[in-house]
């Protein structure tokens, strides 16, 4: 079960502990944090400002209705977008139980003198299982992109078959660790670089966990572009490396 | 830029499925009545593949609604409003609200059934359907190399396809990743293989052993899986793998001989080659297959009815004699012949030193340790055993209590052996004499006199004597004490191979492991049930001392009782001039009291678990 306990352990550090711990981090850094259920029994006339963290696509792809797009990675040079009124509630949600882009942003309202900022428990997929409305503005239509495991990649890699490795994980990410070759543009930013990335060559996105490509890929395809996705994204990536480091020893 | 969502846009979006939206009928408008939207839909896919499709027999506007005003609409003014799958599939819109596509990729019905205007039912061959659609994005060229998918491309309706194993409108958002939810992919993953391989027409049908799933419950990996902690154990998928589960004669198989170090090495690490004999879904009732299994379980099988048949007649017939005994002297008013003096009968002699109180108090609690932590993965399949579990804080935590007691355990043992080595072999005397301490009253040795005793307790029971006049020790008692270094050999010996079985193959190969687990498991069982039944009754709950008998907590008993239940060891004291040094102060109250608690709370303990594994074993 060696395998099995690495990732749980991860699962514990990056995943778990994060989400369980969300109202103690909410509580240190000065914000708080709702539930769906209380978020949807808000009276109409009191709807707190809604701010959805995702990328521009993700966000007008599907949002809680009435939400700002506002991406994580851009809260600080998008500030001006909040309103004005420090005191104005603000519920501000992801798309991962690690609430990371959320509780991030939340941060930079805080920073800003924003006293009522809230960070939406569980993200859109909790708001999602507990049966509320999401709305489209610019649907993406979900493409059949094939999506390539890990070994298979490795085995592409090795023999040096004609690809570009994108990765749309956030730049910060992405200088922590990647796939050899891979190149970065990150998924808030794909709908202004999508023209440098080549036409002519297959392109394989890489994410986190596999989540974020499906969107992204159907994006590109709809372009022009020839597209796979690394299933699992880099936790399966690294999984498989470090299976097969520990398979050495 | 500032991009407020707003829901008058929704009107804007035209084809989105919006399932959750519940937006019921308002009256389905044949297709024929509206041929309007032909006018200007006139594309070969609205007029004629759309009638002939599955939804063929609903007009447009069935699905796209809130059309008022056509000129509008033809202008672009006016869009139809999102189309709501759920208002006719509401079970599947209900499913899909936790599904992992949903949850986590935002996939609408039409991101799948893309040819929704054109679909037509595939009632030949679902399987193969399903797995058509699913591998656009999911190539899987392992499924498809796979014993499952191999069945389904032939024809084969009982092979698992995608969403047998994964759901079809209900998948489950820990499919991509065991790491994720590692405890309740494995069990879900685990209930949904079951589901077939534990089905007997299924397996039938097609040649394969009904019984495999229940040969698996019974290993270690199936009984802590079946408990509710599956996280450390292996489960179905953890040696067959995912999506390339193949026969284990297919050199691919994980399962196959020459893949079975590195399968077994997956969660495994130290052991030497011979690990892998161990048998995962072992029957030991097949004798052709498993003939050391076989007759082992034979041997443990014959073990118990022995020795529970022996002695549940000896005490039966024991408590119908003392009863009767009992009746006839309250009845008449008969007392015990008693030679001592009003003083005398009442004067306290040490039976048991402080050191061997001390050590049965420590062998009670390490023994009830043993059986509540042990007991509940025998019978894992019981109400009792998941609560019992859960009192320890799980399977693994369980397991290290249980260790903890069976070292306890084995040290007493050791200590025992040790002290009885002494007392047959003292310090300065050597081996001088030494068969005559083995043999002699104040031995555990069985002897002859063992043999007498026993004919004459079988004698008295039927009113054909007296009742044998023992010394310091009984035949059944020497019984107990041997029966603990029985089972010590038994249930020690096995339980140390499993304790750390990758050591283990170091001396034996795999399949001794299936033969230690039998081992330990039927030499647990016979331990608990002997010392629940027959020792408990032979020590407390014979009618002349029941409820208990504080004895071996106090140490002492009255000189009365020495010379009725031991007139042999009394006489032998006298003679001796040895029972001066064994008189004692009777026992103050805080001793018998927390002797009294102790015992009758250890007594009720051992009846409730005697309950429970009656309970386990007769439902």
């Amino acid at each position: 079960m060696r395998y099995l306990k690495k990732s749980v352990n991860l699962v514990v550090l990056f995943v778990m502990l994060p989400a369980l711990f969300a109202s103690t981090l909410a509580a240190e850094r000065g914000w708080k944090t709702i539930s769906p259920h209380d978020l949807r029994q808000i009276p109409a006339g009191k709807i707190p400002v809604l701010i959805n963290t995702m990328s521009h696509l993700e966000c007008l792809d599907h949002s809680i209705p009435g939400s700002l797009c506002i991406p994580a990675e851009e809260f600080e040079k998008n500030i001006s977008q909040l309103p004005p009124e420090k005191s104005t509630m603000l519920v501000l949600y992801c798309e991962s139980e690690t609430l990371w882009r959320s509780c991030e942003a939340a941060d930079v309202a805080v920073k800003n003198g924003y006293t009522q900022v809230t960070v939406l428990e569980g993200g859109l997929p909790a708001w999602k299982k507990s049966g509320y409305e999401t709305v489209s503005v610019e649907r993406i239509p979900r493409m059949a992109v094939p999506s390539i495991k890990p070994p298979i990649l490795k085995q592409w890699l090795t023999e040096k078959r004609d690809f570009l490795l994108v990765d749309i994980r956030p730049e910060k990410l992405f200088r922590q660790g990647h796939i050899e070759g891979a190149v970065n543009i990150p998924l808030y930013q794909l709908h202004l670089r999508y023209g440098e990335l080549p036409l002519k060559r297959l392109v394989i996105l890489v994410d986190n966990r596999g989540f974020r490509t499906s969107l992204a890929a159907s994006y590109l395809i709809r372009k022009g572009f020839e597209v796979r996705r690394l299933f699992g994204g880099m936790a399966k990536w690294e999984t498989m490396i470090a299976r097969e480091k520990a398979a050495k020893k | 830029m500032r991009h407020r969502v707003n829901l008058l846009f929704l009107c804007h979006v035209g084809m989105v499925i919006l399932f959750l939206a519940g937006v019921p009928i308002s009256g389905g408008t044949a297709w024929a009545k509206v041929p309007d939207c032909l006018s200007c839909h006139d594309d070969h896919l609205f007029r004629t593949q759309f009638p002939e499709s599955v939804h063929g027999n609903n007009g447009c506007t069935s699905c796209h609604k809130d059309i008022r005003n056509v000129d509008h609409h033809m202008t672009g003014k006016e869009k139809t409003a999102p189309v709501s799958c759920g208002s006719c599939h509401p079970e599947i819109a209900r499913e899909y609200r936790s599904n992992f596509h949903n949850v986590e990729l935002n996939f609408r019905c039409n991101d799948c059934h893309r040819d929704i205007h054109s679909f037509k039912a595939n009632r030949k061959n679902i399987k193969l359907a399903v797995i058509e659609k699913c591998t656009e994005c999911h190539g899987n060229e392992e499924y498809v190399a796979s014993g499952h998918g191999e069945a389904v491309l032939k024809g084969n309706q009982d092979a698992a396809a995608c969403s047998d194993c994964h759901g079809l409108h209900s998948t489950q958002v820990f499919h991509t990743s065991l790491e994720k939810y590692p405890a309740e992919a494995r069990e879900f993953y685990n209930q949904k293989c079951k589901h077939c391989h534990a089905d007997p027409s299924l397996t039938k049908r097609n040649n394969l052993s009904a019984d495999i799933v229940a040969y698996y419950e019974q290993t270690y990996h199936g009984k802590v899986q079946d408990i509710g902690y599956p996280t450390r154990v292996a489960g179905c998928a953890d040696c067959h793998t995912f999506h390339n589960i193949l026969p284990k004669d297919d050199p691919r198989s994980s399962i196959h001989p020459q893949n079975l170090v590195e399968n077994c090495g997956r969660c495994h690490t130290g052991f030497h080659a011979r690990f892998v004999d161990y048998k995962a879904h072992p029957n030991y009732r097949d004798r052709k297959n498993y003939p050391s299994l076989f007759w082992t379980f034979v041997f443990m099988t014959g073990l118990l009815v022995f020795t529970f048949l022996f002695f549940w007649v000896h005490t039966l017939l024991w408590w119908r004699k003392t009863y009767w005994e009992k009746h006839r002297m309250e009845k008449f008013g008969i007392r015990h012949e008693c030679t001592l003096s009003f003083e005398e009968s009442l004067q306290h002699v040490q039976r048991f030193s402080l050191k061997e109180r001390v050590l049965h108090v420590i062998l009670i609690l390490s023994f009830f340790t043993l059986v509540m932590t042990g007991f509940p993965l025998k019978y894992h399949e019981t109400p009792w055993a998941k609560i019992l579990i859960s009192l320890w804080g799980g399977a693994h935590q369980a397991g290290l209590f249980h260790r903890g007691a069976a070292l306890v355990l084995i040290a007493i043992v050791v200590y025992v052996a040790w002290h009885s080595l002494r007392f047959i072999f003292p310090k300065g005397q050597g081996t001088k004499g030494w068969i005559g301490r083995l043999l002699g009253p104040d031995s555990l040795f069985p002897n002859l006199k063992d043999w007498d005793d026993m004919k004459g307790m079988f004698r008295w029971f039927f009113d054909r004597g007296e009742m044998p006049k023992f010394d310091r020790w009984t035949y059944w008692e020497k019984f107990d004490f041997f029966a603990v270094f029985w089972g010590m050999f038994a249930i020690g010996g096995s339980g140390i191979l499993l304790w750390k079985p990758e050591w283990s193959s170091y001396l034996f190969p795999g399949w001794i492991m299936n033969i230690a687990a039998l081992v330990h498991s039927e030499e647990a069982l016979l331990a608990a049930l002997f010392i629940f039944t027959v020792h408990f009754f032979n020590t407390h709950f014979i009618p002349n001392k029941f409820p208990m008998d504080r004895i071996i907590f106090t140490g002492t008993y009255r000189m009365e009782e020495l010379q009725v239940q031991r007139p042999r060891e009394y006489e032998r004291l006298v003679t001796e001039h040895r029972m001066e040094s064994l008189k004692r102060e009777h026992p103050g109250i805080p001793l018998k009291l927390i002797s009294a608690a102790f015992g009758l709370t250890s007594l009720l303990l051992g009846l409730l678990l005697t309950m429970l594994i009656f309970w386990a074993i007769f439902s």
